[in-house]
């Protein structure tokens, strides 16, 4: 199951996930924006991304 | 100045309701007042003068522009290769996607997109589903005139090449109304190119959004279960009804080694099926970068200018080529010491980047690492790529 990661900053907040090598990370800011609209469906099925903190930092 | 018709051979055209002329001659203009069109004979084919230009709303039609890559094996994302080139799959078997240096001789067209089965699903399970399809937004539309009494059909064409004779279906899906018609083609001759063309027809009801955001869909079936074949096919609009989608498509899955291959797509308002409009690479890869972005793929590439923002934060301005069609998502490469920041007195190497803003209109977004730097605050430098496998996308697909 996908987990998602969220840092909020002073333009908004970063989402992001990671996948097969990859990291896939937008913003808050535009509904247009589809993978923003798969992130809203997972959130409204229940689910809570994570909150990224400084301690997270290696 | 007068003009004689008589001494200069311009001959009068002719007002048609239903039917072209058997015999036209060159320069031949008619006016369909069923359709609401205009067209002139070129001699081989009829061409719809309403647009002379920009008729076709497919991008990439020719598959020229491949940001993605060229091959993609076991394919599940929706987009795998030729840039714009959408897919849905439901199990189906296995499948290699691919541009391939194949295209009908004479066409002028160099490279077309395969589809290649490499494990086959003979008897497709009922939600099983392949297709290939263009997503389309409503404000690239609007000639349609869909949802006005003076609607347009939608008329696509395309070359077409296959082992599996048969019948296979294209259609149309209205988003934003909820509506969809479909129409059988038939691959005749198997491993032969072929030209085919589709007419869907006009719709009255339900008007696509003048927005951004996806309006039509354009889609060729490949593999369908009884999900989407069970009903009668729609050919007529209607809304849209999963039994009705794909009936009597031919099932491309039913052994390994089939294949299906497109090219020279056009889809345009009216009846005629005009000439695929060649347009230049630089124009095709504009377009396609309006959905997706490669900024850089590969090793020792300048990302960009950057600063550390933060004690272990570094950030990265990007510029787009053109503006992109929505906030667009970022797609980094992530590995040990992807990425090197190389600022006064040293660099730092880090693995990943993380979207963080966009600009006004869509044309740059920053982007960030906060974990992996040790640098002064405030000091500059440039990103480079430090590895071969290292790749940043942006991606604002429909």
């Amino acid at each position: 199951m996908r987990t998602y990661y969220t840092r909020t900053m002073a333009l908004g907040t970063s989402i992001w996930y990671e996948e097969n090598g990859y990291r896939i990370s937008f913003t808050d800011k535009n509904p247009a924006n589809t993978d923003y609209q798969a992130y809203l469906a997972w959130v409204a099925e229940g689910n809570t991304a994570e909150e990224w903190s400084p301690d997270d930092a290696s | 100045m007068s003009v004689s018709a008589t001494t200069n051979g311009i001959r009068p055209g002719v007002c048609l309701s239903t039917a072209k002329p058997s015999t036209p001659f060159v320069g031949q203009v008619i006016y369909m007042s069923d359709t609401n069109e205009t067209a002139v004979w070129q001699g081989s084919y009829w061409e719809g003068l309403d647009r002379t230009r920009d008729r076709n709303v497919v991008i990439n039609g020719a598959m020229q522009v491949h940001q993605r890559g060229t091959s993609v094996a076991a394919i599940t994302a929706a987009y795998n290769t030729a840039d714009r080139w959408g897919m849905q799959k439901n199990n189906s078997g296995t499948w290699t996607q691919s541009v391939e240096n194949d295209a009908p001789t004479g066409s002028g067209l160099r490279k077309s997109l395969k589809m290649l089965c490499t494990t086959a699903a003979a008897s497709p399970a009922a939600a099983d589903l392949l297709s290939i399809q263009q997503n389309f937004e409503g404000q690239n539309l609007q000639q349609f005139l869909k949802g006005t009494a003076s609607a347009k059909q939608f008329t696509a064409s395309f070359w077409v090449k296959s082992n599996v004779t048969g019948t296979y279906i294209a259609r149309i899906v209205d988003v934003d109304n909820t509506r969809h018609v479909s129409a059988s083609y038939t691959v005749s001759a198997s491993n032969t190119w072929e030209k085919k063309t589709v007419t869907f027809p006009a719709d009255t009801t339900g008007a696509f959004d003048n927005d951004n955001a996806e309006s039509l869909r354009l889609q060729w079936g490949l593999v369908a279960g009884s999900n989407l074949t069970s009903g009668t096919l729609a050919t007529t609009w209607a809304t849209n009804t999963p039994a009705h989608a794909l009936v009597g498509q031919t099932n491309v899955a039913s052994a390994v080694n089939n294949y299906w291959q497109i090219t020279g797509v056009q889809l345009e308002a009216g009846s005629v099926a005009t000439p695929f409009e060649f347009e230049d690479y630089g124009t095709t890869l504009g377009k396609c970068q309006r959905y997706y972005y490669l900024h850089v793929s590969g090793n020792n590439l300048n990302v960009g200018p950057a600063a550390a923002v933060g004690s272990t934060e570094v950030s990265v301005s990007v510029s787009f080529p053109v503006a992109m069609r929505a906030d667009p998502t970022l797609v980094a490469a992530s590995g040990g010491s992807y990425y090197q920041f190389y600022r006064n007195n040293g660099a730092d190497v880090f693995n990943s980047f993380t979207k963080y803003s966009v600009g006004g209109g869509f044309t740059h977004a920053s982007m960030y690492n906060n974990t992996e730097i040790s640098s002064p605050i405030g000091y500059g430098g440039f990103v480079y790529t430090g590895n071969a496998s290292a790749s940043i996308a942006f991606n604002a697909e429909l």
